[in-house]
């Protein structure tokens, strides 16, 4: 069995090794990355900035998302509207999201279009139409996206709430789509210095992947963004979160038929020796019908509709979480507990060297979505260039799921499921509140 | 080991370049069971789905869930092995596999890493054809059901489609629950379900498709071993039943006590999969609720700021389909939000389209149907649709040109024939107490408790 990880590690490696990249500094400080082919004639145009929720003073959470919205709706040279407009006629599309280390966007379109959306792109960087009217019309549909997907949503709730209450002084405590008090009262002047200090060519990633002429494209992408000044921005402090000394429970009375917990252990950074073992522990945790979630907590207790564990993927050191919903409120009674009995086995035995391999085959398969498509190639890029200041660790990703050893996963299950450091959020149908 | 080194650099080389989109064949064994072989060396990846034709429309009305609930148990051991052994063996592989049912067919999809794929294959050969049933799996996954069923309460988006299909669909297979109720699952047999899979689970009336890095020689050859000795039965008769759309205007509130935003869907009957309207009606489609740029979208989320989002939609099945527009808003403009959607509808029957927008219609739909093609998992699903439903090759290896050459006549045609505007569905879930007295004013109401979905 060593013989397949063996072999798939140096496929993934040759495979990596085959995809052409290059990158680059424009004059004013933005960074390009380059990775042409010719599968399909089309192009992603994606840029990073380096900004999101953890950026965002109290009082104006949500802004960089809401900001995000901002930005497709007008600049100098193009009027409310004709940024979609322009690239759906054209067989494009566009999208962004923000997240709490940055925000990104994307566009797709046929190869030809490439200095059209290059002159979009770079006018909005420079120019971007900020009033009241782009304003307003962005914070109603924003109130709109939170209500779907965090007030409707039980599930949501409580990871805000996991959030908001495992850290005290690191940003992650924000939400990132903002709070709805916060996001009544942004105002434009907050937008314009938003815009300012983040939105500046030495604050971006540009990524182009897809069907393009390497040589072209850099003249192209010069002409359009090397002429946008540099700006000034402000030295971002690294928080680092004080030490929990004692567990946190929080009890969230919801419209909900079943009850669930939620638990977030303090955890370990993307860029922390860590982290590849915390993602693979996840994966044996969670992750398919062999996983012990599934196999103790639905299989044999029958306590649960579902469960998953998730290590945090960010530049800071995020959390190790884990959810579960129990099938009635007697289910509930033991979740916990037997819950804590699967993670204290690990801690005490450690995983078996078969679900340690099963996780990094899983852990390859996964690793080729990056590859399929254009857009994911940009993303994945961008990201790793992001979260760990270079693209390149996007190549050795699978070398490292590959090192991790059984003794690793039992040391950090001991460092980091500690129940000083970890937080619960329990959500429980309103009925059963007395 | 340099020498092996050197020849897989040379393959993956060789094999970046992905070929472009060439036509398929269907291919059949002695059984009956049919199978598609697309090769793309691009990753070393294969991409498998097997299709049982027949999906929920086979269940009986009174055990809706049965054919959900055989396919999930396929997973639940073999003659051979246990469940637990299965899953452990399989996932080892670093594969997933998941069973999915509409209600035209159940599906499994997986993807194998090339270099598993043959041993991948022999579970599932024996996933598929030698299940074993047992009946304290089946009563687990019973009751694994019944406490997802009431889990899907929780989520509004969910409650507001199954009452359209509910209702749009009423007296039609297509109106029941793919994954049943809870009361009728507390019903089904063990014996049930093993007859439901000895009568409909056959390879006369299943296709296997692999897309990836598979040689289509070498694929038949493992095909012909695995499942030659499958026997086939006596095919499946789906009885056609007539759907008749909705002829007066009907509004369904349904009560979801405590939600701050209700959703909303707006529509009628559709087509089925086999319509040769199909592109124009796409089209149409696109102009009206697909896209950041769709009227729906302009009218709704830009200019009023009413909804993160919108959007109309033809589901199409064997026998019929819906359209259905989607969207939510606050308590407050619920009214404010349906009354548009009226608007839009009138608007679009009574002025048609521009040129423009016919342009941008379908310069978007080729874009984004050759971005979704790029991805294998995008591929695989959309040549199983069109494998499954016999539609056109051409829809995969030519659909550019077809959309491309939709003239603007058919286009106007489109709109008076398929286009509701009066008789529509309208169905509400949100707090009653807090939108009720402004639904009041389009109509009369009839109010559901979304509980009723566990009946």
């Amino acid at each position: 069995m060593k013989r397949l990880l063996f072999l798939i590690l140096l496929i993934s490696n040759l495979f990596a090794q085959n995809i052409d990249v290059e990158s680059y500094y424009l004059k004013n400080g933005m960074k390009v990355i380059l990775s042409p082919n010719k599968e399909v004639p089309s192009i992603c145009l994606r840029i990073f900035f380096k900004v999101g929720g953890k950026y965002e003073s109290p009082g104006t959470t949500g802004i960089s998302h809401l900001f995000e919205h901002m930005m497709f709706n007008g600049s100098a040279k193009y009027k409310p509207g004709m940024f979609d407009k322009i690239l759906e006629e054209n067989g494009g599309y566009s999208n962004g999201s923000t997240w709490n280390d940055f925000t990104n966007y994307w566009e797709e379109f046929n190869s030809n279009k490439l200095e059209l959306i290059l002159d979009m792109e770079s006018d909005r960087m420079k120019a971007l139409k900020l009033d009241n009217e782009n304003l307003e019309q962005e914070r109603y549909i924003v109130m709109e996206e939170r209500r779907l997907s965090v007030d409707n949503n039980p599930q949501q709730k409580m990871e805000e709430e996991l959030y908001a209450n495992a850290f005290v002084s690191h940003l992650y405590r924000q939400p990132v789509i903002g709070w709805m008090n916060d996001l009544k009262k942004i105002t434009l002047d907050d937008c314009k210095f938003f815009y300012k200090t983040y939105y500046s060519p030495n604050n971006s990633i540009l990524i182009l992947t897809g069907d393009f002429d390497k040589n072209k494209a850099k003249k192209l992408i010069a002409k359009y963004f090397e002429k946008i000044p540099k700006a000034k921005i402000p030295a971002h402090k690294k928080i680092v979160e004080p030490d929990q000394s004692g567990e946190k429970v929080i009890t969230l009375y919801q419209e909900v038929e079943l009850p669930a917990v939620m638990i977030g252990y303090k955890s370990c950074s993307i860029n922390d020796s860590d982290f590849y073992a915390m993602d693979l522990l996840a994966n044996i945790l969670s992750k398919g019908l062999s996983s012990r979630f599934n196999k103790v907590l639905s299989e044999e207790k029958k306590l649960i509709t579902e469960a998953y564990a998730y290590q945090d993927q960010m530049e800071d050191p995020g959390l190790f979480k884990i959810y579960a919903q129990a099938r009635g409120e007697k289910e509930f009674k033991n979740l916990l507990n037997e819950i804590e009995k699967i993670i204290e086995d690990i801690k005490t035995k450690g995983v078996t060297s078969n679900e340690l391999e099963k996780a990094k085959n899983s852990k390859v398969i996964d690793y080729f979505d990056y590859f399929k498509t254009n857009q994911s190639l940009s993303f994945a890029l961008g990201y790793y260039e992001v979260l760990t200041g270079n693209y390149n660790n996007l190549f050795n990703v699978v070398e490292k799921y590959a090192k991790v050893t059984s003794q690793d996963i039992q040391r950090i299950a001991q460092k980091y499921f500690n129940n000083n450091t970890r937080t619960i959020v329990i959500s429980k149908p309103k009925s059963e509140k007395k | 080991m340099k020498k092996l080194i050197f020849i897989l650099v040379l393959i993956i080389i060789s094999n970046l370049h992905a070929q472009s989109i060439s036509d398929f064949q269907i291919k059949l064994l002695d059984n009956g069971l049919k199978y598609v072989v697309v090769q793309n060396k691009k990753l070393p990846l294969v991409q498998v789905r097997v299709i049982f034709n027949g999906g929920a429309s086979l269940d009986p009305q009174k055990s809706q869930g049965l054919t959900y609930l055989t396919g999930q148990l396929l997973l639940k051991g073999t003659t051979k092995r246990t469940a637990q052994q299965i899953a452990e063996e399989f996932e080892f592989l670093g594969s997933t596999i998941n069973i999915s049912t509409n209600y035209d067919y159940s599906v499994i999809s997986t993807e194998f890493l090339k270099y598993n794929f043959q041993d991948g294959m022999k579970i599932l050969s024996e996933i598929i054809t030698s299940p074993a049933f047992d009946s304290k799996e089946i009563d687990k996954e019973k009751e694994k059901l019944i406490s997802e069923l009431k889990a899907s309460l929780d989520n509004p988006t969910y409650v507001a489609n199954q009452f359209f299909n509910r209702i749009i669909f009423e007296g039609h297979p297509y109106s029941q629950s793919i994954r049943g109720t809870v009361k009728q699952i507390e019903k089904i047999s063990a014996r049930q379900i093993r007859n439901h899979y000895k009568t409909y689970f056959l390879p006369n009336e299943t296709t296997i498709i692999f897309y990836g890095d598979v040689n289509p020689g070498e694929a038949e050859e493992l095909i012909k071993n695995l499942f030659s000795n499958w026997q086939k039965g006596d095919a499946i008769k789906i009885i056609e039943k007539p759907v008749q759309p909705q002829s007066n205007l009907k509004l369904v509130l349904v009560n979801k006590p405590g939600l701050t935003q209700a959703q909303i869907r707006v529509g009628n009957t559709g087509i089925n999969q086999n319509n040769p309207d199909e592109i124009p009606i796409s089209i149409v489609n696109t102009i009206l609720g697909d896209g950041f740029t769709s009227r729906l979208v302009e009218e709704i989320r830009v200019k009023r700021s009413l909804t993160y989002g919108a959007r109309s939609s033809f589901q199409m099945q064997r026998q019929s389909g819906k359209f259905v527009i989607s969207t939510f808003t606050k308590n407050e403009t619920v009214n404010e939000v349906i009354q548009i959607i009226l608007d839009e509808l009138k608007k679009l029957k009574s002025s048609g389209v521009s040129d423009w927008e016919i342009t941008k219609a379908k310069n978007y739909m080729i874009g984004e149907l050759s971005r979704n093609l790029q991805s294998p998992e995008g591929f695989v699903d959309y040549l199983t649709q069109i494998v499954f439903y016999q539609k056109e090759n051409e829809l995969l290896t030519n659909f550019a040109d077809k959309i491309k050459y939709t003239t603007k006549d058919k286009i106007q045609k489109v709109i008076r024939e398929y286009f509701p505007e009066k008789n529509l569905l309208i169905v509400v879930v949100g707090d009653a107490k807090e939108i009720k007295s402004q639904l009041e004013k389009l109509g009369q109401i009839q109010e559901i408790s979304y509980e009723q979905l566990l009946d």
